[in-house]
């Protein structure tokens, strides 16, 4: 391959029409196989307490080897959401709504909320978590609580 | 700071080409040369005279390194930021070091854009904590926009009025992709389709093709080229991690820029009020209310009102991304971020086509990045160096 330009291969029309699936690293594979399991989990440090997500190698707030993966509530409150109009690709049926969810444990993620219609949301709702099956892999989502 | 180190170095040219959607038969590559051409020309400067590059381009994914011998092989300091403020402070800390005395920063894109059912390809992340959930940029920067309405009761009107600024000023630049496209009304802004609550397709960035430039030299031997100098004054980066790897949270991104807003104004010796134009980073019209807040133009939650009754026309008290910014002249590449400081240097230096030109321009803040990507950089600029 040429040093002088980068491959102009377009993604595959699959990669347009599938849903993404999460691809697992090392550090982040706990977190999708509790999914599949029905739990939501997350990094919480046996140092300062603190939940760490999206996964890290060592806790971000005192700096030691202290993490451990810790089964969540699964509950908490709308930070911010969007309805989505225009798709990440055409893989995605639309309007759909992304989040980013409070957990009540005190960290955040970002998320879908499956509602039947935007005008049932608004910032600080309470949520709980559900889990959706996609392909090989489960994708934690929320619904109104 | 009695004195100020970047205040050694001054913008003496910049460039940009047409902009627009398509350039029809052109690649990154044509549009380099004409770039390149045209800032030698105009600084009456010869290639063996730049003795620093940092040029790149997005579809070839040209390199610095590999554009050094578009230039003679010669021996040059090479740059290897590729974004457009953080380029040009790497460059003025080189000329500042005396590693290098004239740089020549240059990027461009052309020949991209292959698959309109999607959302661009740059704007799609691949993090698994994102991506599964449909996220992309303009999302992310939505869920900071929706927190802050929340929170401070910011109307989808003060949103619009952004928009509508900005891209009538696309519309009077002739190197506009929607130069002559006509004036744009709020109520336009309203009633164009919703591409992610509370965005409009008329609040979001357009997306383009096109090339530019600059060189930047020491201020005694921008003196002796008897070219019209423009002083960088300050400056500051401020990032949080990489872009669309989290939830963008308003509590800890949205002040982001802060932090090198308050190190570039002390470098400066200026406050906010004494800025006369504003090129801040428009990839969505929220961006421009949050960042008045964030650098200390007003209050948090004062930046709708702020930006309301005219003042950040171009004849209002802070006139903003006055070429029609991402909205309207371009986004192209990582270009878009250097044309910040080009226009900029356009202001500054009496250049703007003339409805556009703002009258008693003598200093500029220009700033790249957003709350929703986890990073500001921000870059003052005088056309007189602030001694003291
Ligand atoms: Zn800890």
């Amino acid at each position: 391959m040429s040093t002088w330009g980068k491959s102009m291969a377009s993604p595959t029309e699959n990669a347009f029409n599938t849903l993404p699936e999460p691809r697992p690293s090392r550090l982040t594979a706990p977190h999708w196989d509790g999914c599949k399991q029905g739990k939501l989990l997350a990094q919480n440090c046996q140092s300062c307490f603190q939940y760490v997500f999206p996964p890290q190698p060592f806790c971000p707030h005192c700096i030691t080897d202290s993490l451990i993966w810790q089964s969540c509530t699964g509950r908490g409150r709308i930070y911010s959401f969007t309805e989505i109009h225009r798709g990440q690709t055409p893989a995605f049926e639309t309007p759909y709504i992304a989040a980013i969810i409070a957990l009540d444990e005190g960290w955040h993620m970002l998320s879908n909320i499956i509602a039947s219609s935007v005008d049932e949301l608004s910032i600080d709702q309470s949520v709980k978590v559900t889990f959706v099956e996609r392909g090989e892999s489960t994708i934690p989502c929320f619904t109104p609580a | 700071m009695a004195n100020n180190p970047f205040q050694d170095v001054a913008i003496v040219a910049t460039y940009n080409t047409q902009q627009a959607r398509r350039l029809e038969g052109q690649d990154d590559l044509s549009l380099l040369s004409e770039v390149i051409q045209s800032l030698l020309e105009q600084s009456q400067l010869n290639a063996e005279d730049i003795d620093g590059i940092n040029i790149s381009s997005a579809v070839w994914d040209l390199k610095p390194r590999e554009a050094l011998s578009m230039l003679g092989g010669q021996d040059r300091w090479c740059g290897n930021e590729f974004m457009g403020i953080a380029a040009v402070i790497e460059a003025a800390s080189a000329i500042i070091t005396g590693q290098a005395e004239t740089i020549m920063i240059a990027c461009s894109q052309a020949g991209e854009y292959s698959h309109s059912g999607a959302t661009a390809p740059w704007t799609r992340p691949s993090h698994e904590f994102s991506e599964c959930f449909g996220l992309y940029t303009a999302a992310e920067f939505a869920l900071c926009a929706q927190r802050h309405m929340a929170i401070y009761g910011t109307p989808a009107s003060a949103l619009a009025e952004v928009a509508a600024t900005i891209r009538s000023n696309g519309h009077h630049h002739p190197q506009a992709q929607f130069y002559g496209k006509g004036l744009v009304s709020a109520e336009q802004v309203l009633a164009s389709r919703m591409v992610c609550s509370p965005f409009h397709l008329l609040d979001c960035c357009i997306t383009s093709e096109g090339a530019g430039g600059l060189i930047i030299t020491t201020a005694e031997r921008a003196r002796d080229m008897d070219a019209q100098a423009v002083f960088i004054v300050g400056a500051g980066t401020d990032r949080q991690g990489m872009s669309y790897t989290r939830a963008p949270i308003w509590d800890q991104c949205g002040h982001v820029g802060q932090r090198a807003a308050k190190r570039a104004f002390k470098q400066a010796q200026l406050q906010p009020q004494d800025i006369d134009v504003c090129e801040f980073y428009d990839p969505f019209s929220f961006e421009i209310i949050r960042q008045f807040e964030a650098f200390g133009f007003c209050q948090p939650g004062e930046g709708a009102d702020f930006i309301s009754d005219g003042r950040i026309a171009i004849d209002g008290e802070f006139p903003v991304a006055t070429n029609g910014g991402l909205l309207s002249f371009s986004h192209a590449g990582t270009l878009q971020m250097l044309q910040k400081v080009i226009v900029a240097y356009e202001q500054l230096s009496g250049k703007m086509p003339k409805p556009l030109q703002v009258k008693k321009a003598n200093t500029a803040m220009a700033t790249n990045g957003g709350s929703g990507a986890l990073f500001c950089d921000v870059m003052l600029f005088a056309n007189e160096a602030i001694t003291s």
